[in-house]
């Protein structure tokens, strides 16, 4: 009997572990036994090309040491990185497609607009990394979206208001809300992203105009007269330097990139009540891509515990993985994910063309061309 | 064995003289005509493309753009004017006065020409930027001020970078004119009873004007054309012109060629038409003031003024050289910048950052390799171009002549975006190639009037002499003519590896990753390092700059600039 129960739960392992492969594994799953081939894979093709609008040079050697480790990457193996706007990404990108020349082989970009055009077009290669589902509850909580297996997103950020304390008139800011920055005060000393550049810009210019009412960053347009800047890196700069010292949006991870390279810095993060827009940032391999093994590769590496440890060591970031244990640094500018309030984004409606609109009112309310 | 075939092979003339005739014309006609092909396409990501025109009856009348067309328009007005100021007097000054120390100082005007303008402009707003500004500073403290005096964020600001900048071009057009003027005239004046200043307003300025016109023309088309420093001073600020339109839209979320094309069809036919009025009105008008007997231009005795016009010329390279590079230094040897410079705070890690981080550290190498294979590639065109052009005797040479300075006309943002469109789908993408292909073919005409200024000037009897002797086309050209044109090469390379060496707006917009250049490194630390970093990448540039400015004079001689 007891041979015979054996023998009939041996008969049922075969399709039942077909079955749960088939439930939980949409195309384009990495078995984790494919790793050795992958790794194999990865080191004949020899290179890998990765193209992001966030890992500053420090993260980017902390990602490339790590990748080498953990796989046994040889020294004659090249790992490329290409850092621009989320805007110049995108256009980069699409110079590649639309040319048919494809020099990048990962994208990983906070502009989820254009990984659904690139996906209905069948631009990205449909792949889902093994590690994938410790990320999605995140996600789906975050209210982030994604569309495995054609693009994930393992990482979120959210622009918030930054302000230095050491400059002149600064040093008792108090910012809660965001009707704080609504003040006099800071009239010619604040900055705004530059929405016509930016699709996470726009989308948090969307996100904010559901919450807190359409005249609110018009209002905030006129009281302060903000200059514009695009890279949150050079408007960090300004506001350190005290030439434009409070910013509407910035990412809380530069500011910890920043202390940690300078700790005497004074700078204010504020996380206010009313919530954040929360921006995923989704990856995807192009189809057209000359080393896919290579970029499944490092997609399977960016969201293991390693990949994402050394990239939030670098940015300061939320991740998106379960159970990940934020370094106590980054927990002093960016708190964990689900103590904060989202501000909700119907993100199905942020189509390109959604975005222009967003940008065109940018340029109506700032007078800009 | 390959020099005696070579010195003997009768084909050599036609196949190297017709072959470089081709090349040109493909390098200048393919990127031309894909600009205008496509800003007669609309082509949406993902969606068919059909022929309109669109991008010119609606996107290009759209008021922004037409507010950028306004900006081009008023900031290149503004800076021709004040570099006519400026270069006019300088060389009035330099050419037909007895300013003191005028010798020494006429090397230093030159010395902007040399530089990046939007180095420039990011060192001048270290000195005049509101709040941290090093002038402001400094003003505020001398005189107890409560606001900022100054501000370079304005279209006043772009104003003055590309007046200090393009001075130089002014003063070596007004300069030639005037040291080649006849002294008599002047003198006759002087004798009928008319003062210096009746003089130089009734003889010498008149004389002058053709000149002055051509230096106002090229102010006024390369600073339509200038992209580094509008996108430095005015983009953040809501000012924006048509060459950082054009850049938007093809850098940014909303990434149109298409428009981008038309925009920057509409820029070249504004700067071309300023060159044809150049070729067909200004120049025919140049007065022959130069006699058959021997003279030196009388210098005008200022008496105290003099001393006017030396603080005249301290003050212009105070403003264009020695201000911007001592902020600039100043920036990159402190441990940060918040606005004032700290003595306590000093360091060498910022250069230090400079040579090992990969971007900048590469970008030096790419920038040293394009500036010596572009240097030596154009100026062999060029010999064979002007050669051609002056020598030679088939047809289309006249052709040739005017597509070789074809490119002059067209900004270098128009021209870039003309070869990205042309060799997107071909393996130079994404190469240090495409990067080359896209100097040559915007610098040829530099390195053409060099040889050509040298050509014109040689008997083409010494050649026929050489070839009547027995010796062959090749053997002509290496023993005859090319030791005579050794001065005019030697110029022409130098001038070609130093434009090289700090061109912006082809280069951003070509690279990609691991392809960056010096001038893209400076852009690059603006956007992702602190200003301590950028200006220590940017001296890196002016340095080597400065270096080749101090060859350039030492192996091409003084007087190689004159117009």
């Amino acid at each position: 009997m007891n041979t015979g129960r054996r023998t009939g739960w041996k008969w049922l392992a075969g399709p039942a572990l077909v079955a749960a492969a088939v439930t939980w594994a949409p195309t384009g799953w990495a078995a984790p036994a494919d790793l050795a081939r992958l790794i194999e894979a990865a080191k004949q093709e020899g290179e890998v090309h990765y193209i992001d609008a966030l890992n500053q040079p420090k993260t980017q050697a902390l990602l490339e040491r790590a990748f080498r480790k953990k796989y046994g990457l040889p020294d004659s193996f090249t790992f490329t990185h290409t850092l621009r706007g989320t805007g110049e990404v995108v256009a980069t990108v699409q110079q590649e497609i639309k040319a048919g020349q494809h020099t990048i082989d990962l994208v990983w970009v906070g502009a989820p607009a254009f990984f659904k055009a690139a996906a209905k077009e069948g631009h990205l290669l449909p792949y889902v990394p093994t590690e994938w589902k410790r990320y999605e509850p995140a996600a789906k909580r975050a209210g982030i979206e994604v569309d495995p297996p054609n693009w994930i997103a393992p990482a979120a950020y959210a622009f918030v208001p930054v302000w230095n304390r050491k400059c002149p008139g600064f040093a008792s800011v108090q910012i809660k809300r965001w009707q704080d920055m609504l003040n006099p005060a800071f009239r010619g000393k604040a900055q705004i992203g530059d929405v016509r550049k930016s699709f996470t810009f726009a989308a948090t210019w969307a996100g904010m105009e559901g919450t807190l009412g359409k005249d609110f960053i018009p209002r905030y347009v006129e009281i302060t007269q903000p200059a514009i800047f695009f890279r949150t890196e050079e408007s960090l700069q300004k506001v350190m330097s005290c030439e434009f010292p409070i910013q509407l949006w910035q990412l809380s991870g530069r500011v910890y990139q920043r202390v940690q390279e300078d700790p005497t810095l004074d700078l204010g993060v504020a996380w206010p009540e009313e919530g954040v827009v929360l921006l995923g940032v989704p990856m995807a391999i192009l189809k057209g891509s000359q080393r896919p093994n290579a970029a499944k590769l490092l997609m399977e590496f960016l969201l293991s515990e390693e990949g994402m440890s050394a990239f939030i060591t670098g940015e300061g970031v939320f991740s998106l993985r379960e159970g990940f244990q934020i370094p106590a640094a980054v927990k002093k500018y960016t708190p964990d994910i689900g103590t904060v309030k989202a501000m909700p984004v119907n993100w199905g409606a942020l189509t390109i063309p959604e975005v222009r609109r967003i940008q065109n009112e940018f340029r109506k309310i700032l007078r800009v061309d | 064995m390959f020099r005696g075939r070579a010195a003997t092979w009768p084909g050599a003339e036609p196949v190297l003289t017709v072959g470089a005739g081709l090349l040109v014309a493909a390098l200048v006609l393919l990127p031309v005509g894909m600009l205008l092909y496509t800003s007669l396409r609309v082509e949406e990501f993902g969606e068919a493309a059909y022929f309109s025109l669109k991008n010119y009856t609606e996107f290009v009348v759209s008021p922004r753009i037409l507010r950028s067309i306004g900006n081009t328009l008023i900031v290149s007005t503004g800076a021709t004017l004040l570099a006519g100021f400026f270069g006019i007097g300088l060389a009035w000054s330099h050419a037909r006065t007895n300013t003191p120390g005028r010798r020494i100082l006429e090397p230093f005007t030159l010395v902007p020409f040399f530089l990046s303008p939007y180095v420039g402009a990011i060192a001048w707003s270290y000195l005049a930027a509101p709040r941290v500004g090093m002038l402001n500073g400094w003003l505020r403290w001398l005189f107890g001020l409560e606001t900022d005096p100054l501000s370079v964020y304005n279209r006043w600001g772009i104003i003055w970078v590309l007046a200090l900048f393009f001075t130089p071009v002014m003063y070596l057009f007004v300069i030639g004119s005037l040291r080649r003027m006849d002294p008599a005239l002047e003198e006759s004046a002087r004798t009928s009873g008319s003062s210096i200043l009746q003089t130089t307003r009734r003889v010498t300025l008149p004389l002058v004007t053709p000149a002055i016109l051509s230096g106002a023309i090229l102010v006024f088309v390369s600073s339509a054309g200038e992209f580094g420093v509008p996108l430095a001073l005015g983009s953040p600020f809501k000012i924006e012109t048509m060459t950082t339109q054009i850049y938007n839209l093809t850098s940014g979320s909303a990434i149109d060629y298409n428009a981008s094309a038309a925009l920057s069809t509409v820029l070249a036919a504004l700067t071309l038409t300023f060159i044809y009025i150049h070729r067909r009105v200004v120049l025919p008008r140049g007065y022959t003031t130069i006699t058959g007997r021997g003279y030196r231009p009388s210098l005008v005795a200022l008496g105290r003024w003099r001393y006017v016009a030396l603080s005249f010329n301290i003050a212009y390279l105070l403003m264009a050289v020695i201000l911007p590079l001592l902020a600039l230094f100043l920036v990159s040897i402190s441990i940060r910048w918040e606005g004032r410079f700290d003595p306590r705070a000093l360091t060498l890690a910022n250069y230090a950052y400079v040579f090992t981080y990969p971007l900048s550290a590469r970008a030096v190498w790419n920038s040293l390799k394009l500036a010596i294979a572009g240097a030596t590639i154009c100026m062999t065109l060029a010999i064979l171009v002007g050669y051609t052009i002056h020598r030679g005797r088939g047809r289309g040479r006249a052709a040739l002549d005017v597509l070789s300075s074809v490119p002059v006309g067209f900004p270098g943002i128009v021209l870039a975006m003309g070869i990205l469109i042309t060799y997107i789908r071909s393996p130079l993408y994404s190469t240090l190639w495409i990067l080359l292909i896209g100097y040559i073919t915007r610098y040829i005409p530099y390195g053409q009037r060099m040889v050509s200024s040298v050509l014109l000037a040689l008997s083409p009897e010494l050649d026929q002499s050489s070839r009547t002797s027995g010796a062959s086309w090749i053997t002509t050209l290496r023993r005859i003519t090319l030791p005579l044109l050794k001065p005019g090469i030697v110029a022409g390379w130098l001038l070609l590896f130093m434009i090289f060496l700090r061109e912006f707006p082809i280069s951003v917009l070509l690279y990609k990753g691991g392809l960056e250049v010096l001038s893209v490194a400076v852009w690059y630390f603006v956007e992702h390092e602190g200003a301590v970093r950028t200006a220590a990448v940017a001296m890196v540039q002016v340095g080597l700059l400065l270096g080749a400015i101090f060859l350039f004079r030492r192996l091409a001689g003084a007087d190689e600039l004159a117009v």
